[in-house]
């Protein structure tokens, strides 16, 4: 449960929504309440050259000029763009002071949501993942390392595998004797997606994120030689050089979908849900449907692109069966298929379904993932913790004995290769980020990407904004970000005493909790701190 | 290495992943065709193994053989990871200097 937070700043600091205008919208000629801004500008006037950088730079018209810079604080979402940017380091954006009696049930947050709705009768929107204090349950696991009896590798020394194959792996391998009397496999494998590293980008489509923003994400897979995935958004001229490198994506809308675009990537994903909004679909309102985004999406310029909550043509593990080998039977069998979904309640037997349907993957998104747009009610109040998920779906495909039959990808929440090393040994394959590669890009989490105003010109279509990230260093910081993770994930590696990743992976006797609860001890399999092997 | 060798590598490497052993280890076991001496891939724990006429040794300390056999024909020390393979019937050890190494060595059931 989230706790009850009686600091005010921290209340302030809290993601403040906006209303949707959809047809259920209420009275719009209410008088709005008076509703306290987020955050207060202020810069130091006598530093201040009047360049007018800040003014230019801010997406959301916060900043004007009035023979000074003038903020509107109503406007600004603290994305600090302006005070990032600003060559004379004068500009201070801070969250507003302003004082409301604390109140331990109804935070600062709660009220306003209540004021915005009470003037318009709208769903709030929000982007990113969850903001709410639930608790994380990767900062209370903890990883082994080897001290005296099996000794400590120093992967700057010794030979460190980080390479991963995701996808369908036999139950055991036929070897036989060939012509020149030498041994071969018999067994012919299934395709595997091979990463140099257990890391994937998350799916974000052109059209949520700039193409500038995705050319960077797809750019940096290549270099990395791990894989990118399109989103729902179509393969766009532009990021058709990475395409090998690609998971090409099957959504509800099916935008984009076209026999050429399953056979461009290195694998294609179904996606069911998202942990950012489980149960809910997408919709790009037509104004954001420019000619570039309608030919990637086919679809006609300014129509709005609405992918439906569920896939209409899947209602049952059998329908889903149908549309994974109509995959496969357009791919020829030689691309292995992902299948995503959202981690729910009931999601161990959900997975051991999609394994039975035929999926060569199964993609986990956790609760706290990201997003561009989802209703706030949904992203704050549904699904559950990714490390919940990864857990109870490794644990079930390995007692009904098919674990071997798909790979396990776990996202939504992953924050750093400690983060990594923890899913992998809950029982993934590889773990996917998105918030991270944003964040690598300059995101500051304001989590007002529905706005598509973003001053960091990742979640925006809007020129002036988007030609602020260069493709070749934004590739660059994300390929750092990889390398990075890598280099560490070999560090614990070496300390725990492996040198293969696959070694980790399921390696539960490897972690113990701290201040879990008995039961979340056991829906884990891992044994509380102090308790030996 | 050949395509077809490097295929089955890959292909038992990916397929077996889990059942990889890391850590230090020196294991010998024998069986009643021969025995095996084999340690972990970046040796981590001694093994030595020496010949002496049609008598294979294989021990952790080079001491230890030669407390049995003081004057062994040819002593050595097996790379990391690389098994020591002696076989009843069979002058030749598989792994031994200027004998096959393992990975060359095809097997049929006896």
């Amino acid at each position: 449960m989230p706790e009850v937070r009686l600091d005010t700043e921290e209340a302030l600091a809290e993601g403040e929504a906006e209303i949707t205008s959809d047809r259920r919208a209420g009275h719009s000629e209410v008088l709005p309440l008076y509703s306290p801004p987020e955050f207060t500008w202020t810069n130091d006037v006598d530093k201040c050259r009047r360049c007018k950088r800040c003014i230019m730079q801010c997406g959301w018209k916060t900043l004007s000029w009035q023979d000074r810079v003038v903020p509107d604080h109503s406007k600004c979402v603290g994305c600090h763009r302006c005070e990032a940017t600003c060559p004379e380091q004068c500009i201070t954006v801070r969250p507003n002071a302003q004082h409301f009696k604390p109140h331990a049930l109804w935070s600062l947050g709660h009220r306003k949501n209540v004021w915005r709705q009470a003037d318009t009768g709208g769903v709030l929107l929000t982007g990113m993942g969850n903001d709410q204090p639930y608790e994380v349950i990767f900062d209370h696991l903890v990883l082994d390392a080897c001290q005296v009896t099996n000794p400590s590798i120093d992967p700057l020394r010794e030979p460190m595998e980080l390479r991963t194959y995701l996808g369908k792996k036999p139950e055991s391998v036929e070897v036989e004797m060939g012509p020149d009397g030498n041994l071969r496999a018999r067994t012919r494998l299934e395709p595997n997606l091979e990463l140099a590293t257990p890391i994937l980008f998350a799916p974000m489509s052109y059209g949520s994120i700039s193409l500038t923003a995705q050319k960077s994400i797809a750019m940096a897979a290549a270099e990395c030689g791990i894989a990118w995935n399109t989103g729902e958004g179509g393969l766009h001229e532009e990021v058709k050089p990475y395409a090998d490198r690609a998971i090409v994506q099957c959504a509800s809308g099916r935008f984009g979908v076209h026999a050429g675009y399953l056979n461009a990537g290195a694998a294609v994903e179904i996606k069911i849900g998202q942990g950012a909004k489980p149960g809910i679909g997408g919709h790009l309102p037509g104004e954001k449907v420019s000619l570039d985004v309608s030919q990637t999406r086919m679809i006609p310029v300014g129509s709005d692109a609405i992918s439906p909550a569920p896939q209409h043509d899947i209602y049952s593990i059998e329908d889903l069966r149908q549309l994974i080998y109509a995959i496969k039977e357009a791919t020829q069998y030689t691309k292995p298929v992902c299948v995503k979904i959202a981690a729910v309640h009931n999601v161990a037997a959900i997975a051991s379904g999609i394994v039975r349907a035929g999926a060569d993957m199964i993609y986990l998104d956790g609760f706290r993932g990201g997003t561009g747009a989802a209703p706030t009610v949904i992203r704050d109040h549904l699904g559950i913790p990714i490390e919940i998920a990864v857990a109870v779906v490794d644990q079930r495909l390995r007692e009904e004995g098919i674990r071997n039959q798909a790979s396990i990808i776990a996202a939504g929440g992953i924050r750093s290769s400690a983060d990594m090393a923890k899913a992998i040994a809950l029982g993934a394959d590889a773990v996917a980020i998105g918030t991270a590669a944003l964040l690598a890009l300059g995101c500051t989490l304001c989590q007002k990407c529905y706005t598509g105003r973003c001053s960091w010109g990742i979640c925006t279509q809007d020129p002036e904004l988007t030609r602020r990230i260069d493709p070749r260093v934004g590739s660059q910081r994300i390929a750092n970000l990889v390398r990075a993770w890598s280099a560490e994930l070999e560090e614990i590696l070496g300390a725990l005493g492996l040198n293969a990743v696959e070694s980790l992976r399921g390696s539960r006797e490897r972690l113990r909790g701290l201040d879990l609860h008995a039961g979340t001890l056991e829906v884990l399999g891992v044994k509380p701190a102090g308790v030996g092997a | 290495m050949p395509p077809e060798e490097r295929r089955l590598y890959t292909v038992l490497r990916q397929v077996y992943a889990s059942a990889l052993v890391n850590g230090p280890f020196a294991i010998i076991f024998a069986h009643n065709e021969g025995m095996v001496g084999v340690n972990d891939r970046i040796k981590l724990r001694p093994m030595v193994a020496a010949r002496k006429d049609d008598f294979l040794y294989i021990s952790s300390e080079e001491a230890g053989i030669r407390a049995m056999c003081p004057g062994p024909d040819l002593v050595w020390s097996p790379r990391a990871g690389d098994p020591v393979i002696g076989r009843l019937g069979h002058d030749e050890v598989i792994g031994a200097p200027g004998e096959r190494p393992a990975a060359e060595v095809t097997y049929a059931r006896s």
